[in-house]
């Protein structure tokens, strides 16, 4: 058995005299020896510098060499502390008092090294408990939120932008729509009433005149008796033929005449189907034009969400890469993964009660009965129990709302895994 | 090209311009003819008016137009001479009236012709103004176009 000293400079280490009555004593030594045994700091104090010795004693004090062991009350020499009391422990051990030392020894170690132990299982518990307590508050989203709350703003402010363009586009078309509008029934509306004012034939009352044929010489052959028949006859004759000419004038003129009037009436249909014409063109144009301002929006909109639902993706990936991580880090810690945000201890961030806390609480209150352990262990015989993986689900977790078996193995990984699943 | 009020003034007033200018043309041509054919006619009846009686006399040297004699010869003549002359100027009288009727048949094609043009104006200044308002809109749609 080794009697290393746990702590550097102390007396614990030193191997006590024999004791008699059970009152331990110790030697009084030159402090300079005690400072070499001990390996103090040498030259500190020397006999010249402290002639009084005082500060030599406040040396001893303060590193607690050589100090007056306690005194134990009166003892019994004959009763259970006294010479029964030295039999029974020398009974008991078997050895002497240099075993009993070396057993306090080892004691006090064991319980160094169970106290490091315990320390050590509480870090660890801890960092469970935060573990699951970043798991089921939703801390290991990080600053998820705030950039889907960033890409949603840029979202509303993209789609924004992009209806104000359309709205813009939508109203500026309609604009010059109007004002096209107005201007061909300005234009047109013109024209008709121009030809509507304007019907004019300019053969409606052209006719050749035929002037009458005279016999200028009736009253000449009279006078001298010579008959005018024959001459009346020629009159008639060139009066027919003037006429004939005159005629087919006429005729050409009324033929005239009526192509005029249908020319007229064709002008004012042929504007009035102009103005129509105008009007559908210009109605087509502002459809084909509202038609690419749609398509530029429905573009821009997919665009948009296209870069949006990219943006998310990458933030969700993120966050679910980190999930896993997390809970991965916490099953192989033998924790469980079905903490709900309820079960996080505002103050400290971590799991410590309800059925999915790991360990005791900090609190010191006992081992909670859903603890890892033993959940661990109804993990284990829940293929025995059950008949399959949704049933124990359903059994061992009533608050989980199921969804699809996919979320459902995804959040019970290990109770998945012993079904085989 | 965008609608020129001024430009479709100046076309305007060039073919009522011509229109004038062809119709006072066309107006002294036809007065000119009506001159000249009346005084035609009017030497023509001069000319028979002169001839009769000297045709007259011829008959009346030869013994065939007497207070007692009136010969078939005689009256056969003058009927002849008088049917000449109806003949002549109701020709020349037809003639006249005729030229007068395509005078005014001239002028009523050019004023329908004047009427068509102007209509055609009109309809090209309305067709240019839709013109104008297709751009119009066009350019207000903008990168919509």
């Amino acid at each position: 058995m080794s009697h290393q000293p746990y702590h550097k400079n102390t007396v614990v280490a030193q191997v006590p005299k024999p004791s008699t009555l059970g009152v331990t004593t110790y030697p009084t030594k030159n402090w300079s020896s005690i400072a070499k045994e001990n390996n103090m700091p040498q030259g500190y104090i020397t006999a010249t510098s402290d002639p009084t010795g005082k500060r030599n004693k406040a040396y001893l004090d303060t590193f607690n060499v050589d100090q007056p062991a306690p005194q134990a009350p009166p003892v019994n020499p004959f009763g259970s502390g006294g010479i029964q009391g030295l039999i029974a422990s020398l009974r008991n051990s078997g050895g002497g008092s240099s075993t009993a030392a070396a057993d306090a020894l080892a004691r006090d170690r064991f319980n160094a090294e169970r106290s490091d132990a315990n320390t050590a299982s509480a870090t660890s518990l801890r960092a469970l408990q935060g573990l699951q307590g970043r798991l089921a508050s939703g801390g290991y989203r990080g600053n998820a939120d705030t950039l889907l709350d960033l890409i949603r703003g840029q979202d509303e402010t993209g789609q924004a932008s992009i209806w104000d363009n359309y709205n813009t586009g939508i109203g500026n078309i309609n604009a010059g729509y109007d004002t096209a509008q107005g201007l061909v029934n300005t234009g047109y509306g013109d024209l008709n009433q121009y030809l509507g004012a304007n019907q004019i034939n300019p053969y409606a009352n052209v006719q050749q005149q035929v002037s009458p044929v005279n016999n200028a010489m009736a009253n000449y052959l009279s006078a001298y008796g010579v008959s005018n028949d024959p001459v009346s006859q020629q009159v008639q004759a060139s009066q027919i033929a003037n006429q004939g000419g005159a005629d087919a004038f006429n005729q050409l003129q009324q033929l005239m005449s009526a192509n005029q009037l249908a020319n007229n009436q064709s002008n004012l249909d042929v504007s009035r189907m102009a103005q129509n014409y105008a009007t559908t063109g210009l109605g087509s144009q502002r459809a084909a034009y509202q038609a690419n301002a749609d398509t530029a929006r429905t573009s821009a909109m997919n665009q948009l969400m296209d870069q949006i639902n990219q943006a998310r993706f990458g933030v969700e990936e993120g966050v679910g890469t980190r999930r896993n991580a997390l809970e991965e880090a916490i099953i192989n810690a033998g924790g469980s993964t079905s903490a709900t945000a309820a079960d996080v201890n505002p103050d400290t961030g971590r799991v410590e009660t309800g059925p999915a806390a790991s360990g005791p609480s900090s609190t010191g209150q006992p081992v909670a009965p859903g603890s890892a352990s033993a959940r661990a262990q109804q993990v284990a015989a829940a293929p025995d129990k059950y008949p399959n993986f949704k049933a124990a689900l359903a059994d061992m977790n009533p608050n989980y709302k199921f969804t699809t078996m996919a979320a459902a193995k995804k959040a019970f990984k290990p109770l998945a895994a012993a079904f085989g699943k | 090209m965008a609608f020129n009020p001024a430009e479709y003034a100046a076309r305007l007033q060039a073919l009522i311009s011509g229109f004038n200018r062809e119709s006072s043309r066309s107006l002294y041509d036809n007065q000119t003819m009506n001159q000249s054919a009346r005084r035609a006619i009017a030497d023509a009846n001069t000319q028979y008016d002169r001839q009769a009686p000297q045709l007259v006399a011829g008959y009346g040297r030869s013994g065939r137009n007497t207070a007692n004699v009136k010969s078939g010869a005689f009256a056969s003549a003058m009927q002849d001479f008088a049917k000449d002359r109806v003949d002549k100027t109701g020709q020349a009288q037809g003639a006249l009236d005729t030229s007068n009727a395509f005078y005014q048949g001239d002028l009523s094609n050019r004023r329908a012709q004047l009427a068509d043009d102007k209509n055609l104006l009109a309809q090209q200044k309305a067709q240019q103004i839709a013109e104008d308002a297709g751009q119009i809109l066009q350019y207000r749609a903008g990168a919509y176009a």
